[in-house]
């Protein structure tokens, strides 16, 4: 993955556990996409498109038990299945907005898309995956943008 | 106390919102998920300051500012969103907005630019 891509992930990833949840999270080596994973009924995954200066999508993924604790750390009794697919589609929402500081007023994002499982499909070229941990959770950032 | 309306599309950020402002100078009057909510919610309830998010289904949050000011100069905005470059908080300012407040955000920064905004 470009540095400056990798960096600006990083950072927006960082920034969102150290300010929204208080804590620090530890970043994974980033490893390319090499075949589709099992599905995990267990997780959800938030879903934002990117076109503009970069075109692709960006997605993260993490279990329900860690989307729980997310959402009582931030005071929220609420953890129906509702809150919980809300609470993942804002943490894809903040961290991919928060890359415009790096590529500008043009990478414009989508408002995200939620699922069940893992977005870890077999047509998902170069897609790069970030592994995290939170709290001894693992979730994941998964990430496509396409060749200049 | 001073009418609040939060608008924003995630349920999760607009309950947050409103649990900071729980016992201060504000009382929540309305909660939307959209700006054609908001316009709706704000003949209804003439908030006196709004936080507004960006990027929301429906009318964003750019647009939604701009009717609102539109409808009342004297009303106020904080856009909160999390879109974090210069060019965006220009464009919220010059649409009317009052300040500009850049997710994620901790409750003592979301105090302190709800009251800079009034203080105005």
């Amino acid at each position: 993955m470009e540095e400056l891509r990798l960096k600006a992930l990083v950072e927006s990833v960082v920034n969102f556990f150290r300010v929204h949840q208080h804590d620090d999270v530890v970043i994974g080596m980033p490893y390319l996409l090499e075949k589709e994973g099992p599905y995990r009924p267990d997780c959800l995954t938030g879903t934002i498109s990117v076109h503009g200066t970069e075109n692709g999508w960006l997605s993260y993924s993490a279990p329900l038990v860690m989307i729980r604790q997310l959402l009582k750390q931030l005071g929220e009794t609420d953890t129906s299945a509702q809150n919980m697919k809300d609470m993942v589609g804002e943490v894809a929402n903040v961290i991919s907005g928060n890359m415009r500081k790096h590529f500008g007023p043009e990478f414009h994002i989508s408002t995200p898309v939620v699922t069940k499982g893992v977005s870890v499909t077999s047509d998902s070229k170069r897609c790069y995956v970030v592994p995290l941990k939170w709290r001894q959770h693992d979730s994941s950032i998964v990430v496509y943008f396409r060749e200049k | 106390m001073i009418r609040l309306m939060i608008v924003d599309d995630s349920n999760v950020m607009r309950r947050a919102i409103e649990r900071l402002h729980g016992n201060s100078l504000f009382t929540v009057v309305a909660s939307a998920e959209n700006g054609v909510e908001a316009m709706r919610l704000w003949e209804e309830t003439d908030p006196e300051v709004v936080t507004m998010d960006i990027t929301m289904p429906e009318m964003d949050g750019i647009e939604t500012t701009k009717r609102l000011i539109d409808q009342n100069p004297y009303i106020r905005i904080l856009v909160v969103s999390a879109l974090n470059d210069e060019a965006t908080a220009i464009e919220a300012i010059e649409a009317g907005a009052n300040g500009f407040l850049c997710k994620p955000f901790t409750d003592e920064q979301l105090q302190s630019a709800l009251e800079e905004i009034i203080r105005e």
